[in-house]
């Protein structure tokens, strides 16, 4: 596992590594700090980091710039913040976890424990950050029919017809998205509220949305998602 | 209409009715001269000069006696024809003249004003005005006025201020009239005493004063301009027209000085008013109502001049001295050489009711600044104070104190003294609008210790400067380091230096330079921190700072300039 520690404060970055490691142990795990977000760029295409925790002054406007960029990436992004009121805004972009200053071991390596056990994030997300060439974009989760597993990214398929592609796999993506959101198959994820039935063909069992798509619901998932269906 | 003709077009009218005043002023002069030379006038005394048939083809008219006569004391004769028409009502002799009086119409006696004698014992002084009424008889088609005069009292001139007939009713309206500007007085004696006391308590603000004092000096000078129309004895006339042009000279100095202190003009616009006085004078000079006349043209031209150059350079209420000269002046232009009779007041009365509205607007204009001053005051000294309390600060503050206290106890007991000590002195500046230039340093270095204990990099602050006891706004320097340190590069550490030098002209030049940061133009320029500096300078040096910035090669320089240092 690589993870990434963006702070500026020496003492501060050196107090997050310490807690790391303590909770890693022995563990294979790669550890690295950088000041900036910027120096952390200049080392993402090299590393492919599995979670990054990032210093954000989230008091002024590219505070929130820098967790749009970080939160776009396809690693996860735990924000490290003075700004605790902030925090329920920072949720909001798909952020895993937010960790208010000042931190004791306890609160890393909550952290750590949810990430490592392939839990679900504290995220409240309600939009996703795609980045599309030099620019971003938010995506509200309302305009999105359904995902779709595209190699290592995430295909959103828009209301509108657009499709957008997210740097996350679909896994990754699904520790962020709400409860509602039903991983059906591998490669499908589907927003409860927009699935008007689901019927059995001869290949399996589909699910049929509001705007009739049709989904293929996995064997494996099937009774995961009769559950959720029915509750 | 833009701004920009606005004004000129202002400008040109004033100039416009400043010369037309001026051409006016000068070809009005003799303007009355054809009237007075219909009555003719004879020195000495013989009573054989009140008969209808006396030739008086000889006698000089009332204008060209007078001029050439200059000041006369003694016994004169005024003679004038008057028509009649059938059955008129015009039955009231009126008369004003300084002298004694017979009146005879059409030969005979008809009144008598004091008694007329060959000295001034044997003389019984008349009153400047005077009544009496025509008998029926007398009175034909043509008839001939002759008036005995004598005024061994009078003072300069004999002057013959004017004669007539008229219908009862006429002659009572006119009396009415003339007590008219008796009305004014009061209303002139409270905004003076108003003003008076504003600037008692107001030390500085003599430009109170100076209003008070033209109001007072109005009030005089309307009554002694109203006492005519009560009558006195003739002889006080040469007094009070002297009277009344020394208080013209008065008003004369006082119009201009208002507007010169009013809008800030230089001082040396202040030898411009008895330069005009000494101009009016020369040109002015022949008799008191003449020169209070030259007073006051000097005066208000003097005055255009000044509020035009301040409309010019954009001063607030400008526009309304501009407004209220002009007008005074355009009067001026109507009404001519008998401007002080009946333009005066008038004018006056405008003009004060213009300066009052613009003394107004400044009153509340200054207490909205008063008001917006005080509140700045407050919010920055909060701003200071929230340096250390935002999230930002404390937070990653304590962060760094639990991680000491963690791995070396001794160090984090250290960390927290030194922000102790930072929070003491930061708390005893924030109650200070000034504070010296070292303990300013003293506070950078406070600052920069604890952020060693939070990044573990040392930075050096370097100082060179020649008054250390110069004052400056607090946290100037602290919000510099501030923002050096948040633009610092991603490795490496920051230095800052300061240069302070007062140079001759007591202007103070302080240069700071934070060394080993990112140039961000837009981001370095007008920050929070850029906008607090702004603040704190112009809260304590209004209008004689000057600050400038820019970045080059990995440095930031600041370069605040005070002037008029103490």
């Amino acid at each position: 596992m690589n993870i990434l520690i963006v702070e500026d404060e020496r003492i501060i970055a050196e107090r997050l590594a310490r807690f790391v490691k303590a909770e890693l142990g022995t563990a294979r795990h790669h550890l690295d700090m950088v000041p900036s977000l910027a120096a952390a760029r200049a080392r993402t295409h090299t590393q492919p980091w599995s979670l990054v925790f990032l210093d954000l002054n989230l008091k002024g406007g590219d505070g929130f710039d820098l967790l749009k960029d970080a939160v776009a990436a396809s690693f996860h992004t735990v924000v490290v913040s003075a700004y605790t009121d902030r925090a329920f805004e920072a949720f909001q972009y798909g952020v895993f976890d937010f960790i208010g200053k000042p931190f004791d071991q306890a609160r890393i390596a909550k952290t750590l424990n949810a990430f490592t056990t392939n839990q679900r994030g504290q995220a409240d997300t309600r939009v996703l950050a795609v980045k599309k060439g030099r620019e971003l974009i938010l995506v509200p989760l309302e305009e999105i029919r359904f995902i779709k597993a595209a190699n290592n990214y995430s295909e959103l398929h828009l209301v509108s017809g657009a499709e957008e592609l997210h740097n996350k796999p679909l896994e990754q993506l699904e520790r962020l998205l709400p409860k509602a959101w039903l991983r059906v198959h591998k490669s499908y994820i589907v927003p409860k509220h927009r699935i008007r039935a689901w019927q059995s063909v001869a290949s399996g069992t589909q699910v049929e949305l509001d705007d009739g798509e049709r989904i293929p619901v996995s064997r494996r998932r099937y009774l995961k998602f009769k559950q959720a269906w029915l509750t | 209409m833009s701004p920009k003709i606005l004004k000129f077009t202002v400008l040109a009218v004033a100039v416009i009715i400043s010369i037309a005043a001026m051409v006016s002023t000068a070809t009005k002069a003799q303007g009355t001269q054809q009237r007075d030379d219909r009555m003719k006038v004879k020195a000495g005394d013989d009573l054989n000069w009140k008969h209808p048939d006396f030739d008086d083809g000889d006698w000089l008219g009332y204008r060209a006696w007078q001029i050439k006569t200059g000041a006369y004391r003694g016994n004169l004769w005024v003679r004038q024809t008057l028509a009649l028409e059938p059955n008129s009502d015009r039955e009231v002799f009126v008369l004003a003249a300084t002298g004694s009086s017979e009146i005879y119409f059409n030969g005979e006696l008809i009144g008598r004003n004091g008694v007329v004698g060959d000295d001034a014992a044997e003389e019984e002084p008349g009153s400047l005005l005077f009544h009496c009424t025509i008998p029926k008889h007398l009175r034909q088609a043509d008839n001939q006025i002759a008036i005995r005069f004598s005024n061994h009292r009078g003072v300069g001139r004999f002057y013959l201020l004017g004669g007539g007939v008229g219908s009862l009713p006429d002659v009572l309206a006119f009396t009415r009239i003339s007590m008219f500007p008796f009305l004014f007085l009061a209303v002139f004696i409270v905004i003076a005493i108003y003003f008076a006391v504003l600037w008692i308590l107001n030390r500085d603000r003599p430009s109170y004063a100076v209003f008070a004092a033209i109001c007072a000096l109005t009030a005089c000078l309307l009554f002694a301009e109203s006492l005519r129309a009560l009558g006195y004895p003739y002889h006080w006339h040469g007094y009070r027209l002297r009277l009344i042009a020394t208080l013209s000279a008065g008003l004369a100095a006082l119009l201009p000085l208002l507007f010169i202190l009013r809008h800030d003009l230089a001082r040396y616009w202040l030898l411009g008013i008895p330069l005009g006085m000494a101009v009016a004078a020369a040109r002015f000079h022949r008799h008191p109502d003449e020169f209070a006349f030259g007073q006051f043209i000097a005066a208000l031209l003097f005055a255009q001049l000044a509020v035009c150059v301040a409309y010019h350079r954009g001063k607030t209420n400008a526009l309304l001295g501009v407004i209220a000269v002009s007008q005074a002046l355009l009067i001026l232009c109507l009404t001519g050489m008998s401007f002080m009779e009946q333009g005066l007041f008038v004018s006056i009365t405008i003009l004060i009711v213009i300066i009052l509205i613009s003394l107004g607007l400044q009153i509340r204009r200054e207490r909205v600044l008063y008001q917006e001053t005080r509140l700045r005051s407050a919010r920055l000294q909060i701003e200071l104070l929230k340096k250390h309390l935002q999230p930002h600060f404390m937070l990653n503050t304590l962060t760094a104190v639990m991680e000491w206290l963690e791995r070396e106890p001794k160090t984090g007991v250290a960390f927290i003294a030194s922000l102790a000590e930072e929070m003491k002195m930061l708390n005893r500046m924030a109650d200070q609008t000034l504070v010296s230039l070292e303990d300013e340093c003293l506070l950078c270095r406070r600052h920069l210790d604890l952020l060693t204990y939070r990044t573990g990099e040392c930075y050096a602050f370097e100082t060179d400067y020649q008054n250390p006891d110069l004052q400056i706004p607090p946290a100037l320097l602290l919000t510099l380091v501030e923002n050096g340190i948040s633009y610092a590069l991603d490795e490496g550490t920051v230095r800052f230096e300061l240069h302070q030098r007062l140079t001759e002209t007591r202007t103070i030049e302080m240069i700071f330079r934070a060394v080993g940061v990112t140039i961000n133009t837009e981001a370095n320029d007008d920050g929070t921190g850029g906008k607090y500096i702004k603040a704190r300078l112009e809260e304590s040096f209004p209008g004689r700072w000057q600050l400038e910035a820019s970045g080059q090669d990995q440095t930031w320089t600041t370069h605040i300039t005070l002037k008029g240092a103490p």
